[in-house]
């Protein structure tokens, strides 16, 4: 059996060295002349061919640019270790003789062609060599020097940034990790991102090398240096990155007026717009409760669905319904919750399922708020969770192709945040028909107090006529048409007609 | 190994590499970045395929250059450069793999029905056949069987392939580079070339041919 295994194993070697081209002329005409008289012996040689081709699947690797730059600077490094270790082994009195000559010597040459392809322009250079800065840019541009950042340390407890510096922290470990990092290493991190991070990595270095001016980058440079430079450099880059954060919920008008102050008196600005914030809290949502809210409306909406489309059917104007349905979710969730939350005869019901949806701390406030307050308030937060199908786009077109001049005028006065607000609510009142304002629920209460329930509605829910006089002398005549994105066609938003998509009450 | 002036006059005049090489060992910069144009994408596939990790391969490719650098005083043109380098790169590459072995954790345990108590070539094989039924072989398929054939090879067998396979060397240089004699490497790659058929044969039985344009259809085992 060996004897018979090592004579096949014999066969096998000399058809791979003939494949391989490996026999002598003699040894591959003995070969050939077997190869045409015993089919087995041929079937074998092709197997192992086939086999063999079959390895021109193997994915072969190319190598980038980067690989051939990284390798460079290492023969770079390398090559003025050679130098430097050569000198220092001179005597001293040699030494600058030695350097003399080596400075119009081969391995100085070779430093300075190396080293000529390493400073090259090279775009992706730059990036690399400010990747811990463009990362943060938005952070850097805001912070003027180390003594703000210092004093955002020690007043972080009143101002509310305590959040932020938690939230920070992992993100200031990577910037610390990013700033120590080597080109090669850098140009690593940058080559595992995703192609979204990586567009988004470009987009701010470009900001950077483009928008800023060169002092501003050599300004932002040397605060980077500072704080690598300080003894609490982790400290201060949570600071710098929760600060950050803490930036992206201001409006671009607050940053800008804050950019221009002093540190101490940005700080005392910083004090005053966190307390607003908390004061505001009751009025606006966090975004955990917004999401609550936002997926119980969705739920709502999915629930009653075979209602609401069974109503846009029998709407001629609608050619697609589930188009209209699948493009529209989110504006038609939010009608169906306003509906349901105005005038449905199971309103108490809806209102007790939303309201069973958020945080604890919030429904303790809502204890024993009268039920038409709670619905109100709810309703309000649940246009603000909806606020994001609503684009920018579609504010702008509404700003400038619905409004009057007048309501312009308005508008323009108010600081850019109350106007972002008034502009959408107004939007969807326009859209929806419905008291929605704070202030007209208030004012509403104010003048009848103790009111409760009674007061006197019309078949879809909404006010007196002097309250819709009221409304109406503000806002001009209702749109036709306009919507989030892929809104009612025009006509649709008629404030005469019921309010829509919520199915007719009887229906529920 | 000391060759004669005139062998190694010959070779500066046959191996552009190494005419290059020589310009190197004379700090020429440009020569050396010209060699790893050359070189690199092909380095890094084979070290790719040595230790199955791309990002360590690139590395492993990076030190084979360093030491081409740091070599460069001592190169003498005794044979094609493309050897000298391959030797090289044989010698990094086994230690990382000597590296890669020692933190490997190996699974002794059943791999369930059909146990093949722990043959990697008679798992590879079960797993490949099992992979395809009765359809056309598709090429992302058999891409993932062949290289499941090639990681069943050792790491002498998987160097030889590739250096006979894509540098088309011959078993002499293949032998220069790994240390072995040419008889020695005819051996191996026979073993290793059964090995892989192997593995990838039961796979091409179920579909269509695959291969050379000159190859038949199915044959029978």
């Amino acid at each position: 059996m060996s004897t018979e295994r090592s004579s096949q194993d014999g066969i096998r070697e000399q058809l791979v060295a003939y494949l391989d081209g490996e026999l002598s002329p003699e040894e591959c005409r003995e070969i050939e002349e077997r190869l045409s008289s015993d089919d087995a012996y041929c079937r074998q040689m092709q197997e192992l061919d086939d086999v063999w081709q079959t390895l021109d699947e193997l994915p072969q690797k190319a190598t980038d640019d980067s690989f051939t730059r990284t390798t460079i600077e290492m023969v770079t490094v390398a090559a003025e270790n050679e130098l430097a270790a050569e000198t220092a082994a001179l005597p001293a009195r040699r030494r600058h003789r030695w350097l003399a000559v080596a400075a119009v010597g081969v391995v100085a040459v070779l430093i300075g062609f190396l080293a000529a392809n390493l400073f090259s322009p090279d775009p992706n250079r730059a990036l690399l060599a400010d990747l811990p800065l463009i990362q943060h840019i938005d952070a850097y541009a805001e912070v003027g020097d180390i003594e703000f950042l210092r004093k955002l340390q020690t007043n972080a407890e009143s101002i509310g940034l305590k959040g932020e510096l938690a939230k920070a922290g992992p993100d200031a470990g990577e910037l610390q990790e990013v700033s120590l990092e080597s080109p090669r290493e850098r140009r690593g991190r940058v080559a595992r991102m995703s192609p979204d991070q990586q567009a988004a990595l470009l987009a701010k270095s470009n900001r950077f090398q483009q928008q800023l001016s060169r002092d501003e980058r050599a300004r932002i440079r040397a605060l980077h240096e500072a704080i690598l430079a300080a003894p609490d450099t982790r400290k201060l880059q949570e600071t710098l990155l929760a600060y950050g954060l803490w930036l992206e919920d201001r409006t671009p008008g607050e940053r800008a007026d804050l950019r221009e102050r002093s540190p101490t008196e940005r700080i005392e600005r910083i004090e005053k717009l966190a307390k607003w914030d908390r004061r505001r809290e009751f009025r606006e949502l966090s975004r955990e409760d917004a999401a609550a809210l936002r997926n119980e409306t969705l739920s709502l909406f999915d629930e009653r669905l075979p209602f609401i489309k069974g109503f846009m059917e029998r709407d001629p104007r609608i050619d697609d319904v589930d188009a209209e349905i699948k493009q529209r979710r989110g504006f038609l969730a939010l009608g169906v919750a306003m509906f349901a939350l105005h005038s449905d005869r199971n309103r108490d019901e809806v209102l007790d399922r939303f309201l069973g949806q958020l945080s604890k701390p919030v429904q303790k406030r809502m204890e024993g708020m009268p039920r038409e307050q709670a619905a109100h308030i709810v309703r309000r937060w649940i246009r603000q969770a909806f606020r994001e199908d609503v684009t920018s786009k579609d504010m702008e077109r509404f700003f400038v192709e619905k409004l009057d001049n007048a309501r312009r005028e308005e508008l323009l006065a108010m600081p850019q945040d109350q106007r972002e607000e008034a502009l959408y609510e107004q939007y969807l009142r326009e859209n929806f028909g419905q008291p929605d304002e704070l202030e007209d629920y208030e004012r509403e209460w104010g003048r009848r107090p103790g009111r409760g329930d009674g007061r006197r509605r019309d078949g879809n829910g909404r006010r007196d006529d002097d309250e819709m006089q009221m409304r109406r002398r503000r806002a001009p005549p209702p749109p036709r048409g306009d919507g989030p994105p892929g809104g009612p066609p025009p006509g649709r938003r008629d404030r005469d007609r019921p309010d829509r998509p919520g199915p007719p009450p009887e229906a529920i | 190994m000391s060759i004669s002036e005139s062998t190694a006059e010959r070779y500066r005049l046959q191996d552009p590499d190494v005419r290059l090489m020589l310009r190197v060992r004379d700090d020429d910069a440009a020569a050396f970045e010209e060699l790893m144009l050359r070189y690199q994408n092909r380095l890094v596939s084979l070290l790719a395929h040595l230790v199955g990790q791309r990002d360590m391969a690139e590395d492993l490719a990076q030190e084979v250059f360093m030491r081409v650098y740091r070599a460069r005083k001592r190169y003498v043109p005794g044979s094609k450069f493309s050897t000298w380098l391959f030797t090289i790169a044989n010698n990094v590459a086994s230690n990382a793999l000597r590296s890669l072995s020692r933190r490997r954790e190996i699974n002794l345990a059943p791999v369930g029905p059909g146990d093949t108590g722990g043959n990697p070539l008679e798992s590879a094989a079960q797993a490949a056949s099992g992979l395809m039924p009765t359809r056309q072989l598709d090429k992302a398929e058999l891409r993932e069987v062949v290289q499941l054939a090639v990681n069943t090879l050792n790491d002498r067998q998987r160097m030889a392939v590739l250096l006979c396979k894509f540098e088309h060397l011959s078993y002499a240089e293949i032998g220069e580079i790994m240390g072995m004699s040419p008889q020695a490497i005819k051996s191996l790659l026979s073993r290793a070339r059964a090995n892989l058929r192997d593995v990838i044969e039961p796979y091409m039985k179920q579909g269509h041919h695959v291969g050379s344009p000159s190859s038949n259809s199915n044959h029978e085992h």
